[in-house]
């Protein structure tokens, strides 16, 4: 076992238990897609109330319509996307890499060095904000290199954080703004920070909007999505974009699922050709490379204005998951066929036992099997033509 | 940037590093985001007292979203539990690995499942096409499409 295999991949456990930093492993872990155990990218929920990253919930929708944690029958019509989440997680990749450091800075509690530690601290790809500088939270004083205009701030927060780990209530003047404009000394325009007045996350470039409005309940990019699941609602599904209001642009509405079946290559090729993408190769890889934009795409949709990828890193995206896709095709599990080809007549007879076995009733034994009923597939096409 | 595949395996990793793996199922390798191993037993009272086997799992680059190849191992002097569902070459007839396969599932989700299959039994017996099976089957057993009549697997 070697720890190089999880060194750079932020996860849950890189906060310390709950008898050593309370609730903090298993908010981390919350904000978490169940599918790709990455912090929600473009969250949707589903009817059932399950929640996912867009494009993990497509793909796995491209396999079997159901939710993949509850298997309540669902499919993309039912995807809505979740601007909250999608702002508690933007607010928690900025404090993320922040909290790490008082939870696992050595010396800041005896406890928690002594919790066994198996990682080193890593650089974090989620949160940015690691060149702040910390008092060590219990002992009160401050390290030398703090810069002085913002020891006040620090110090309080040092002391709650402190106070938490001890089981004491938080105070109720819990000030959540210090934590972002104390890690921020010099925003960038399109940097989230946290308002003065209401503490939303709201972009550096439109704070003052944001104040000169009152406070409006929503960051400038939620409107736009919740208008767009009222269209959803209101809109028979077959007239995507169509009632759309002159000045919105056709980039806001979803791609339609095509009938590949139905497709001549030409047409095909075309709509390729009308996102910008390479018209070559065989035909069921034209088909698998439009699914794969379809999904990415629509997903990319998901996500509110301020979040999306640009079409052309969507279509880099692309690029690589075809050289995966083909390079996987080689990997050891898959190619092991040479075995099966050898007794094919034998496997034309176990398929038709199958088949005709399909007919037969359940057997409604469960602790009897008839395992005579048995495909077994020899090759990569053969699986996906059954699926 | 690594896979998402391994980025995946690399959390549940992590996990099972940190919080271990429930009570009669031990890591034993896992060097690369291609195969990990485990011993698997069943404890308290069962027919398979006493007895730990190993279980091999390949991914590749489309898990989580296709399931990972799982397998008893029968080489090395292992050897697959002797179960209705188990085949003597380790393959598992558990719907969990194939149709019924979810990308919410992980690892250690289905080292407890097949964990509880063994509990569960009834009568140590091999499958009744054991035999057969054993002497077309493909080396992944995910290229093996079971059927499933057991709802309880
Ligand atoms: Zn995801
Ligand atoms: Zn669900
Ligand atoms: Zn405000």
């Amino acid at each position: 076992m070697n720890s190089f295999l999880t060194a750079d991949v932020p996860d849950p456990t890189d906060f310390p238990d709950n008898s050593h930093a309370p609730g903090l492993r298993a908010l981390d872990s919350s904000l978490r897609c169940t599918i790709c155990g990455e912090l929600f990218d473009g969250p949707v929920t589903l009817p059932c109330g399950h929640c996912f990253c867009s494009v993990c919930v497509r793909t796995s929708m491209s396999d079997k319509q159901e939710c993949p944690a509850c298997r309540k029958a669902a499919n993309e019509g039912h995807i809505r996307p979740n601007p909250v989440v999608e702002e508690v997680v933007a607010a928690w990749k900025l404090s993320r890499s922040y909290i790490l450091q008082f939870v696992n800075k050595p010396n800041s509690r005896g406890s928690i060095t002594a919790t066994p530690r198996n990682k080193k601290r890593k650089l974090n790809r989620e949160g940015e904000d690691l060149d702040v500088t910390l008092c060590t939270p219990t002992s009160g004083s401050i390290t030398p290199d703090t810069p002085s205009k913002h020891i006040k701030g620090k110090q309080r927060r040092a002391d709650k954080l402190g106070g938490n780990f001890e089981g004491t209530i938080p105070t109720s003047d819990a000030d959540e703004d210090e934590l972002h404009t104390g890690t921020n000394l010099n925003p960038q325009p399109d940097d989230i920070v946290s308002c003065p007045l209401c503490a939303k996350a709201v972009k550096y470039k439109n704070i003052n909007i944001h104040i000169d409005n009152g406070c409006p309940d929503l960051p400038p990019a939620a409107p736009r999505s919740s208008k767009m699941e009222w269209n959803k609602l209101m809109a028979p599904k077959s007239s995507w974009g169509k009632d759309e209001e002159s000045g919105s642009k056709d980039s806001d509405f979803p791609l339609p699922k095509a009938s590949y079946g139905m497709l001549k290559d030409k047409k095909l090729k075309e709509m390729l050709a009308e996102h910008g993408l390479p018209t070559t190769g065989e035909r069921t890889l034209l088909i698998k490379r439009h699914q794969q934009w379809v999904m990415a795409y629509n997903a990319n949709l998901d996500k509110s204005v301020s979040m999306r990828r640009p079409i052309s890193a969507l279509r880099k995206d692309l690029k690589k998951w075809e050289s995966d896709r083909a390079r996987q095709k080689k990997s050891p599990v898959e190619d092991m066929v040479a075995h099966e080809k050898r007794h094919k007549d034998e496997f034309a007879q176990l398929i038709d036992l199958a088949r005709t076995s399909k007919r037969a009733t359940k057997d409604p034994s469960p602790t009897r099997s008839s395992h005579d009923k048995i495909i077994i597939l020899d090759s990569e096409e053969e699986l996906e033509m059954r699926i | 940037m690594a896979s998402i595949s391994a980025r995946r395996l690399s959390k549940e990793l992590s996990e099972i590093r940190s919080e271990g793996c429930p009570v009669g199922i031990n890591l034993v390798q896992a060097d690369d985001f291609a195969t990990w191993l485990f011993t698997i037993e069943v404890m308290g009272e069962s027919l398979y007292q006493g007895e730990v086997h190993t279980l091999q799992f390949r991914f590749d680059t489309s898990y989580p979203i296709s399931s990972p190849a799982v397998q008893f191992v029968v080489t090395d002097g292992k050897q697959a539990p002797v179960h209705p569902h188990v085949y003597s070459n380790g393959h598992i007839c558990a719907s969990i690995l194939g149709n019924e396969w979810s990308p919410v599932l992980s690892v250690v989700a289905v080292c407890v499942t097949l964990q509880s299959m063994l509990a569960s039994c009834k009568k140590k017996e091999r499958p009744v096409d054991n035999d057969r099976y054993v002497r077309n089957a493909p080396d992944n057993p995910k290229k093996t499409r079971f059927h499933y009549d057991d709802d309880t697997v």
